[in-house]
């Protein structure tokens, strides 16, 4: 045997062994598939009871919020509080969302929808797979509990990618990056202390303020629609793999004007499109809340607005494209 | 190098400075002739106790000097504090050369990096810079205020009640639940 093929003989054998070596490395602690993995995380976060402080950073912006989360046999009840700046709030059940602003002295009452309407990954996988890939990076450490690092990667530049970290043990959230076509965060969530509790006490989803002598805001009500037809509104343009989810028609109690709300979704991501008759001065342009953009126009006396967990030039395009089938 | 200083480095050395002595550590600390002065008397004065040692190494000081430059990102304190701290070692007569000349390695390894960007420490993923700041004009929240409101608070008002609705019909397994409200109750941008 001459020198060279020796060598090679050598690296080879090396080779083996090192991918013998991360087999037996892998069989230690199996990473599990990301998909089902976020599976996990959903139903954790519905059926846990828990408690804990994290950081939400956005553009140059910091806070710390508590989130206090309960399920029992009524449904679930959640209360997130803001630590940092004025003091709101939100409180969640079953049946409505109160949002509470002692900055605007404003208290606004929405219509909840209960969870277990809300589908599960995967979906239909193939739907989703097409528009993102999917894959654990590997673990890490957040709020001092060993967690899981899942990559939600979009294929095309209208969606946004996501970064998971998922508790291993609880299976709960522990930070999240939504991250924009360059792979930079457009916002973070991030736990520092996290608790999973047999019970939690009554008194901690009861709201601090009262919302006394505030302004409230009520939605009278809210009728499914049944197609895409309705109202005779279109979206024209979505990215590829968007498709309509959602119609439904809400009113308001002052004003008695309904409200469309059209809700698209890749399966993943979801933007949805309000529009509305305006007697007022019409609101026009981009907006961003975190990772939200939305962007709203004005076309033949109705307010039209996109509203979504998707780049700014995403919803800007979707609501340049309605228009009225009448 | 006058013949004034050079004898005023000699008298610092000789622990036997007076109040010329302070503009002869001045002198130190900008002018390499009054250093290569202060550390030829130190030979000098060691030679004449008889306590030189066998092997001197005249380039000591100036390597020192250098690794202590290499390395003034670790050394150097927190540019709030340095100048406290140098101030009062400036202002005593330290008798050994290599003290001396360490602290002008810090200086001048200061001076060097001022121009340009301060190295950070922890690098921190920088965010996305944001996109265009709201720019919603005025509109009414649906039901008419019972008072007067800012326009700011009332086109939030429309945009918050659009997020709720967004967000309980959003079909997102990834990150769902509560989380998504961190940005109704988010302070908004005062950009």
């Amino acid at each position: 045997m001459n020198r060279p093929r020796a060598r090679i003989l050598a690296r080879l054998f090396v080779t083996m062994a090192a991918a013998a070596a991360s087999l037996v490395v892998e069989a230690q602690e199996v990473s599990p598939q990301a998909q089902e993995l976020i599976n996990r995380m959903s139903r954790a976060a519905r059926d846990l009871n828990y408690d804990g402080v994290f950081i939400y950073r956005r553009s140059r912006e910091m806070d710390t919020m508590r989130l206090i989360h309960k399920a029992d046999a009524e449904g679930e009840h959640e209360r997130l509080v803001t630590l940092t700046g004025m003091p709101r709030e939100v409180i969640r059940d079953d049946q409505s969302v109160t949002c509470i602003f002692p900055d605007d002295q404003a208290v606004m009452v929405e219509k909840s929808r209960p969870r277990k309407f809300v589908a599960q990954l995967p979906e239909p996988v193939e739907r989703i797979a097409a528009y993102y890939s999917f894959n654990v990076e590997g673990q890490d450490r957040i709020a001092g509990r060993d967690a899981w690092v899942v990559n939600i990667t979009p294929r095309d530049l209208y969606r946004y990618g996501y970064q998971l970290w998922i508790d291993k043990e609880h299976s709960l959230l522990l930070k999240s990056e939504l991250k924009n076509k360059s792979g930079a965060p457009v916002e973070q969530i991030m736990f520092t202390q996290l608790e999973v509790r047999e019970s939690i006490p009554d008194d901690l989803l009861r709201p601090t303020m009262t919302g006394q002598g505030y302004t409230w805001y009520h939605q009278a009500s809210a009728e499914e629609r049944a197609d895409s037809g309705a109202g005779g509104w279109q979206v024209t343009w979505m990215p590829n793999g968007f498709a309509l989810s959602n119609h439904e028609k809400q009113s308001l109690v002052a004003s008695g004007d309904p409200v469309d709300h059209l809700v698209f979704t890749d399966g993943l991501a979801s933007v949805s499109v309000f529009i509305e008759k305006l007697h007022d001065v019409p609101q026009i342009g981009p907006a961003q809340m975190g990772g939200v953009n939305a962007f709203a126009r004005f076309a033949d006396g109705f307010q039209v607005t996109a509203v979504g967990e998707v780049p700014q030039s995403t919803v800007q395009r979707m609501a340049n494209s309605v228009v009225s089938g009448r | 190098m006058t013949d004034k200083w050079l004898e005023s480095v000699s008298a610092l050395v000789d622990d036997e400075a007076d109040a010329a002595g302070v503009g002869a550590i001045e002198a130190l600390l900008r002018d390499e002739a009054a250093r290569r002065a202060w550390a030829r008397y130190h030979v000098i004065s060691d030679c004449l106790r008889g306590t030189l040692p066998r092997h001197i190494d005249p380039g000591l000081a100036r390597r020192i000097s250098d690794a202590l430059r290499r390395e003034a990102t670790i050394l150097a304190p927190a540019q709030g504090h340095r100048s406290r701290i140098l101030k009062p070692l400036a202002g005593l007569a330290v008798a050994a050369s290599v003290a001396a000349v360490a602290i002008l390695g810090i200086r001048s390894g200061e001076e060097a990096r001022d121009g340009q960007s301060q190295p950070a420490i922890a690098v921190q993923t920088p965010l996305a810079p944001p996109a265009r700041t709201i720019t919603f004009a005025s509109g009414h929240p649906g039901a008419q205020p019972a008072r007067a409101q800012t326009t700011q608070g009332r086109s939030s008002a429309r945009l918050n009640r659009y997020l709720v609705n967004y967000n309980e019909y959003r079909n997102n397994a990834a990150v769902q639940g509560m989380i998504p409200y961190v940005r109704i109750v988010a302070p908004e941008n005062n950009e």
